[in-house]
């Protein structure tokens, strides 16, 4: 059955690569922040219901992407505002965003409804589609490609957004952020404001997160503010992922931000065979559990085993000395 | 690169496991259902059932999404790739197929069940001519015998009011359909929305307050979740309730017509047989409930001192409530 | 060149108003430009509190501290540091175990200057970097592109020590900056720093908890004990300081004795 296999990887690959987004917005926040940031889960519908609007009221896709981003931006504000300036813990400071997100989300929903003719503005509304005539940002290379299309288009995103994110963390903020996150104590003592350069990353962070929410409603047509629920399993188990996929390679910034990307896609595989072993989605959640915990252990395994031929060419080396 | 061949040999596995029956005469069905509730699953069975019943070869193959949109998107990805007609149970799960649909280019026939307005949720355009490959039946109602049922109770009821949830859309809809009915009947309709449940207490002492004399609750997943709240009210201000559906009336109210979810799903079922028969989509309508049996509950109704009239009682298919 | 007035700093464990600890009570101090101090002192004595006071890593109950008639008070800890260099104990806490050798050079050659969006470390930086790393005499110039965490104890707080003397600092607080060394590195260390601050002629002070060092470098001494500072001396009469001496001075400011937790050999 051929066509089971390339529907495996091509509906991988699809969801891989708008998750990969996602998992290099985490990555920022996650990884070189070292801050673990809950407010994925609200900005990444955020993102998605603001796209679904602006859709619907004609905005052209490419400034629809800038306009989220931005957005996500002053989410990522928000929660470092919160943290670095009254001092909340980033861990409530991020709940707090996504509490204030999900509402926010069924708002821009209502104004959504509104448009379209329904209801006045000002309600809560769960979930909305886009109607049929309206272009998504996919649009432009779907009309030659087909289904190859989303998937060029997204890859494309993803090559601009990881260049991007390269040279940012190659220039002199680039590495005081880097340098922030690694250790506090020595950014200030080489005259960093440290709390800028979290509110920095923060805003960038979130920001590539509702970009990747504005990816998946476009793809999906729909904005639903559960949307975002998970998301950060996926967005973690991508990144792990991928560091477990580029062991020893990992080294290299631009190599770091690839995995990220393989990671997801690899993530997305995994999940996606899962799902058709197990067809009651029920167990899928167990599953998913264990699978996060074996990606964890991945890490562990490996160093066992790079100590056990490091040991095994030693005692050749002795043997031959 | 162990981790390469692992992925590799689990995708093998995953492919024998799934060549259960490679026969190209078997028509293969993918049903995606939103969400396990007691609505969408007797939805299911009745669809199911339809299908044992005929002669055809098919398999099925069903997903249910959990209530998580991610889920909803792989799963849809998943069926449209591999079925030859794809069933959607409950709004999202149809819209997450037709999303899925487009992206993968594929012209299968899409049907859907336990949608309330299709063409308000983005469906399609036009419900009695489908143009997009895609119809099914509606759950959809029938607010307007419902909010009729006011006159019927020998009340003498003047006026009316509604309370809903603003976080559903399928209640935006019933609350027009409900003022247009009020209108129609020469009622006074007034309506109060909440959105956290904890709110519905002080809605409904508003609504009280208002001098409403009847009571509608439309189907509305959020109400129900907190329906005590309303009886609460509604009891001591001794005001019939009608309700949306049938699982109201245990809750408190007094009297519906009801939508049965299997008979709903044997309804799609029959459509689908069409469909895999050869009948052209364009001409097979959105289709609703036939017959939505008037149920009445006698206890519920003695609390507050309502007497339901001979004829009413006569109608009602179903009497709940009553005394051995 | 700094200046302290009145300085008092009182923690309270347990958030209990009853159980105050002075770390410190009303210190006076006052370094002139090119000073060297050590300070010496058991633990508890107030010598890391009034480290941290003077760097901004704690803030101050009363008094005034002015480097160069600049009020620090107000500052916080990362706008001292244009001014200030630092070494701390701890070889991990002053460099960026996970960064490039060049990388931390580079931050620290940023120091109190605006970073900006031009990229990163430049070839003509590079060549400077070597430059400075082959002052040490340790053979590091060629570890510009080893991660931090590949070089000893030894050589992260050498690395460190010219990260805090970059850009001119006004003063240089090193925090016990051998301790976590093994003798023979904190040897090669401390001399490197004597030989640095030498030729830089930048303000130092110094903590310790050697005696010997305390009085082999530098040219003033401080003894602390129970947030106050007991005995000073500079000069020639400092060079002449023996340990047995300053044992006695203990004793007869405080009416204890030295604690065993002063290192008494080399």
């Amino acid at each position: 059955m051929g066509q089971i296999i390339y529907n495996i990887f091509t509906n991988s690959l699809n969801l891989g690569l708008i998750y990969a987004v996602l998992g290099l917005g985490v990555f920022i926040s996650f990884r070189i922040l070292d801050i673990a940031d809950l407010g994925t889960e609200g900005v990444f519908p955020l993102g998605g219901a603001l796209t679904i609007l602006l859709l619907t009221l004609d905005v052209p896709p490419i400034f629809v992407l800038f306009i989220v981003t931005i957005a996500g931006a002053l989410m990522g504000l928000i929660t470092s505002l919160l943290h670095t300036k009254l001092k909340i813990p980033s861990l409530l400071a991020g709940i707090i965003t996504m509490v204030l997100c999900i509402p926010l989300a069924q708002l821009f929903n209502g104004l959504t409804t509104f448009s379209l003719g329904f209801d006045k503005p000002g309600g809560f509304v769960g979930s909305i589609t886009l109607i049929g005539q309206k272009q998504t940002f996919y649009a432009f290379l779907v009309g030659f490609l087909g289904e190859w299309g989303y998937i060029l288009t997204t890859f494309l995103a993803i090559i601009v957004i990881i260049g991007l994110l390269y040279w940012f963390f190659g220039t002199e903020i680039g590495i005081s952020l880097r340098a922030t996150g690694h250790n506090k104590i020595m950014a200030q003592a080489q005259s960093l404001n440290t709390d800028r350069r979290v509110i920095l990353g923060l805003m960038l962070s979130n920001g590539l997160v509702a970009l990747s929410g504005s990816l998946f409603s476009q793809f999906m047509r729909t904005s639903n503010s559960t949307f975002g629920q998970g998301t950060i399993v996926i967005a973690l188990a991508s990144i792990l992922l991928g560091e477990a996929i580029f062991f020893f390679k990992n080294q290299h910034f631009a190599l770091k931000l690839t995995s990220v990307f393989a990671g997801a896609f690899a993530y997305q595989l995994v999940i996606n065979i899962a799902m058709r072993i197990l067809n009651n989605n029920g167990y899928l959640k167990i599953v998913q559990a264990i699978l996060f915990v074996l990606i964890l252990c991945i890490p562990l395994v490996q160093k066992k085993l790079f100590n056990r031929r490091l040991k095994n060419t030693n005692k050749g080396v002795e043997s031959h000395a | 690169m162990k981790l390469k061949n692992l992925l590799k040999s689990l995708t093998l596995f995953a492919v024998l496991f799934s060549v259960s029956s490679c026969d190209t005469n078997t028509t293969r069905i993918g049903v995606l259902k939103f969400v396990n509730v007691p609505p969408l699953n007797d939805a299911y069975n009745g669809f199911v059932s339809v299908l044992e019943e005929s002669d055809l070869k098919y398999k099925i193959d069903l997903k249910d999404a959990n209530a998580e949109g991610a889920l909803v998107s792989s799963s849809a990805l998943t069926l449209v790739g591999e079925s030859d007609l794809v069933l959607g149970i409950a709004t999202p799960a149809a819209s997450g197929l037709l999303a899925a649909r487009e992206i993968k280019a594929k012209q299968i026939p899409i049907l859907f069940t336990a949608v309330t307005d299709p063409v308000y949720s983005g469906l399609m355009d036009d419900k009695d001519h489908p143009d997009n490959l895609i119809t099914g039946t509606s759950d959809m109602n029938p607010v307007r015998e419902q909010i009729e049922l006011f006159t019927k109770l020998g009340l003498n009821i003047k006026k009316i009011g509604m309370i809903y949830s603003s976080n559903e859309t399928n209640s935006i809809i019933q609350k027009d359909l409900a003022l247009a009915a009020a209108n129609e009947f020469d009622l006074d309709f007034t309506f109060k929305t909440f959105s956290e449940t904890s709110e519905i207490s002080a809605v409904m002492d508003q609504l009280i307050e208002d001098g409403i004399e009847g009571l509608y609750t439309p189907t509305d997943s959020t109400l129900v979740s907190a329906y005590s709240a309303v009886y609460e009210k509604t009891k001591v201000a001794r005001i019939p309730i009608i309700g949306g559906e049938e699982g109201m009336l245990d809750q408190g109210a007094v009297a519906t017509l009801s939508i049965n979810y299997f008979r709903l799903g044997q309804l799609t079922g029959e459509m689908a047989i069409d469909i895999i028969n050869g009948k052209d989509i364009s001409e097979m309508p959105v289709r609703y409930l036939d017959e939505t049996p008037l149920i009445l509950h006698l206890e519920h109704a003695e609390e507050i001192g309502l007497v339901f009239p001979t004829e009413l009682l006569q109608e009602a298919e179903t009497i709940l409530g009553a005394e051995a | 060149m700094l200046k302290l007035n009145n300085i008092a700093k009182t923690f309270y464990l347990n958030e209990n108003i009853k159980d105050p600890k002075h770390a410190l009570k009303s210190i006076n101090l006052h370094l002139k430009e090119g000073d060297f101090v050590t300070v010496i002192g058991a633990n508890g004595s107030g010598k890391s509190t009034l480290l941290n006071i003077i760097a901004g890593s704690l803030s101050v109950d009363e008094g005034e501290l002015f480097l160069n008639n600049i009020k620090l008070n107000k500052l916080k800890n990362f706008e001292r540091s244009r001014f200030i260099g630092r070494v701390f104990q701890d070889p991990k806490s002053g460099s960026i175990a996970e960064m490039l050798v060049e990388e931390n050079l580079f931050l620290a050659s940023k120091r109190g200057k605006k970073t900006s969006l031009r990229w990163g470390i430049r070839k003509a930086q590079r060549l400077e970097f070597q430059a400075l790393l082959a002052s040490l005499n340790l053979d590091l110039e060629n570890r510009l592109h080893d991660r931090m965490s590949h070089l000893s104890g030894g050589e992260r707080q050498a690395i460190t020590l010219l990260m805090a003397l970059m850009n001119d600092p006004l003063l240089l607080l090193l925090d016990e900056h051998t301790a976590a060394l093994d003798p023979k590195t904190a040897k090669v260390v401390m001399d490197l720093t004597n030989k640095l601050v030498k030729e830089n002629k930048v303000t130092t002070l110094m903590v310790t908890h050697n005696m010997n060092d305390a009085i082999k470098y530098g040219n003033r001494l401080i003894m602390m004990a129970e947030g106050e500072i007991i005995f000073t001396s500079e000069g020639k009469e400092k060079e002449n300081l023996t340990i047995e001496q300053l044992i006695k001075k203990f004793q007869e400011k405080t009416g204890n004795d030295l604690p065993d937790s002063l290192i008494l050999n080399k």
